[in-house]
């Protein structure tokens, strides 16, 4: 469904990622793993056509033009809204550029119970109702393909359940790239992770085919492993 | 400015709402600084050193109260105002509440311009002292008697008060009023969604509302001046009142967050084309005052649209973002191309009036219509 060839981002001299390829297929949950600035997010924001780089993006065999993105929901890490706008004021928007999603965008804030802020101004919202507002945003027109960017950070115990058994059910129809620091999260929802350390893959597979790699009984000591400043590589 | 840090620090809410007063004069620095080095200048120079001091006190006591009237009608239009519900009604209220507010805020100041107009024309100050801050009372009629050292007094204690109520105040947070409504979704096309979204946006910010409805407010008082008469009276006043429409549109423009229009269906031309048709929805309102004068404005309708299409054009391929005063290069390069657009057949209109009167408006008319072909490609480049 998504294909990444050979992907490069530099800021200025710095080399963010260092040609990094792999792929999703539909019926796929895929845990992009990493340690702070590894590359994670600067990947995500490539697919979404956020950042320059070079290589090649395909989704569903096509270059991702504007067209494509509506098959895409996307999550940032940091949320991308119109903060002088009301959460209704922004679905509206959003529903209106995409033509659809009105209404599941109200049925979503009832599940997320958001319903109650619907009329305040984003900017008065709390941190965790924000990424909420963010998630519903990518949710709503109901994408085949989910790019999450550590969509569980500031959401509460029911939103993260809420959102997990989304992704669980999501999964049936598209795919879902998302990236994680939680390994429990990775652990339970990955049908197969990708391990990034600075800005390249180190490991690629299922759980259970890591674990098995590094002779470890948990993937946070896989991860810790492969993260070190040794350099160890499964890829 | 964020004072949470403040809070974290061993300071008392006293000390932290002095900090937060000196950082609230602060934003007046530049002029509070010139008028309190030449204010007392100027008036010991016209009264002797006597005027010192009470020209210093009338600055201090001035803009004390002053600033309370801010912040205390600032917190009303916060908390109950600027963020409430995006319905039509509330959109409305909130433009009147600004006008309202400029007014009240800029009330003080005019009333002690009043009074020194008043003083120049010889009237008896005497007998309004206690309506006039403190200088009025005691320089301006070059005496000091017994009612002008109470108006003073007066004032002095006024202002203390405020600034006693103003730090009590500043220690509060603001509260912004909690709405809860139901989520309505109404769908509209995405350029309707888009100027919605815009006026939306820009109505709860209260600077940039004034400066967008500026020129109409110009236009009226323009159109209400008895000076209108004439080919260059007329087009050198509509110049004026058009000079405003290229900051405008590019406050609209740089608005947009184009990162989130990065992940959105959405094409280059929509947004330009929604920008534009804000251009002229806000020259409309400055034409209908206008047009009862003047037909120049109607005849520069063209060269408003290609000016708005321009700018929105450059503003998304120079990325300018909403804080335009930190891209200030970028900002003068798409003035100079907007007013170049927008004053081209003003001045084929001065040409014409030079060599044949009365063909002005064909010569204006015929200039903005030649420009259109360059809305048309602003509007349909994809690139």
């Amino acid at each position: 469904m998504l294909k990444v060839n050979e992907l490069r981002i530099s800021y200025g001299d710095f080399k963010a990622v260092k040609g990094v390829s792999f792929e999703v297929e539909r019926g796929e949950v895929v845990g992009l793993l990493g340690p702070n600035g590894a590359g994670k997010s600067s990947i995500m924001k490539a697919i979404m056509g956020l950042v320059e780089f070079e290589g090649e993006v395909k989704l569903m065999g096509k270059e991702i033009d504007f067209e494509a993105k509506n098959y895409i929901g996307y999550v940032p890490e940091e949320p991308l809204l119109i903060e002088n706008l009301t959460p209704a004021e922004f679905f509206e928007f959003l529903a209106s550029i995409r033509g659809k999603g009105a209404e599941k965008a109200v049925k979503l804030s009832k599940i997320f119970e958001l319903e109650k802020y619907a009329t305040q101004p984003i900017i008065t919202l709390s941190m965790g109702n924000r990424k909420k507002v963010s998630v519903i945003a990518a949710l709503m027109h109901e994408p085949d393909f989910l790019i999450l960017d550590e969509p569980m950070n500031g959401l509460d115990a029911r939103s993260s359940r809420i959102l997990k058994d989304f992704m669980r059910e999501h999964v049936e129809r598209g795919a879902i790239l998302f990236s994680t620091h939680v390994m429990e999260i990775a652990e339970k929802l990955c049908d197969r992770v990708i391990v990034i350390n600075k800005g390249e893959i180190v490991a690629e597979g299922s759980v259970e085919e890591l674990k098995e790699m590094a002779k470890m009984e948990s993937l946070e000591d896989v991860f810790l492993k492969l993260t070190s400043e040794e350099g160890i590589s499964f890829a | 400015m964020s004072f949470d840090l403040l809070r974290t620090l061993p300071l008392k809410d006293d000390e932290i709402a002095v900090v937060r007063f000196m950082v609230l004069f602060r934003i007046f620095d530049i002029p509070l600084v010139v008028i309190a080095v030449f204010y007392p200048l100027i008036t010991c120079y016209f009264y002797g050193i006597k005027a010192l001091i009470p020209s210093i006190l009338s600055i201090v006591s001035l803009e004390i109260i002053s600033i309370y009237i801010a912040i205390r009608l600032a917190r009303l239009f916060y908390e109950k105002i600027a963020y409430s519900t995006g319905s039509t009604f509330s959109t409305i209220l909130r433009v009147l509440a600004y006008f309202l507010w400029a007014i009240a805020f800029m009330g003080i100041y005019m009333a002690s311009s009043l009074v020194e107009m008043l003083s120049k024309k010889n009237y008896n100050l005497m007998k309004y002292d206690f309506i006039f801050p403190v200088n009025y009372a005691t320089i301006s009629c070059g005496i000091f008697d017994f009612k002008a050292v109470i108006s003073s007094a007066v004032f002095i204690i006024l202002s203390y008060l405020a600034y006693k109520k103003l730090c009590s105040e500043l220690s509060k947070e603001a509260k912004i009023r909690v709405q809860t409504g139901k989520m309505k979704i109404k769908v509209s096309k995405p350029i309707v969604a888009f100027i919605k979204k815009d006026l939306r946006v820009v109505t709860r910010n209260p600077g940039a509302t004034l400066l967008i409805f500026m020129p109409m407010i110009e236009a009226i008082f323009m159109s209400y001046l008895n000076v209108m008469k004439g080919f260059l009276i007329q087009a050198m006043i509509t110049s004026v009142v058009m000079g405003f429409l290229p900051m405008v549109v590019l406050i609209f423009s740089g608005m947009e967050k184009r990162e989130l229009l990065k992940t959105l269906p959405v094409k280059n031309r929509t947004v330009r084309v929604s920008k534009t048709v804000i251009g002229c929805l806000v020259y409309l309102s400055v034409l209908i005052p206008l047009i009862f004068r003047t037909f120049i404005s109607l005849a520069l309708f063209p060269a408003v649209l290609t000016m708005s299409a321009a700018s929105s054009y450059m503003a998304e391929k120079l990325d300018i973002s909403r804080n335009i005063q930190t891209e200030s290069i970028k900002a003068i390069l798409v003035f100079l191309v907007c007013y170049t657009i927008l004053y081209a057949p003003v001045i084929c209109g001065f040409i014409v009036h030079f060599l044949k009167p009365s063909y002005e408006l064909v010569a204006i008319t015929l200039a903005g219509i030649a420009e259109l072909p360059l809305a048309v490609w602003f509007l349909a480049n994809e690139r």
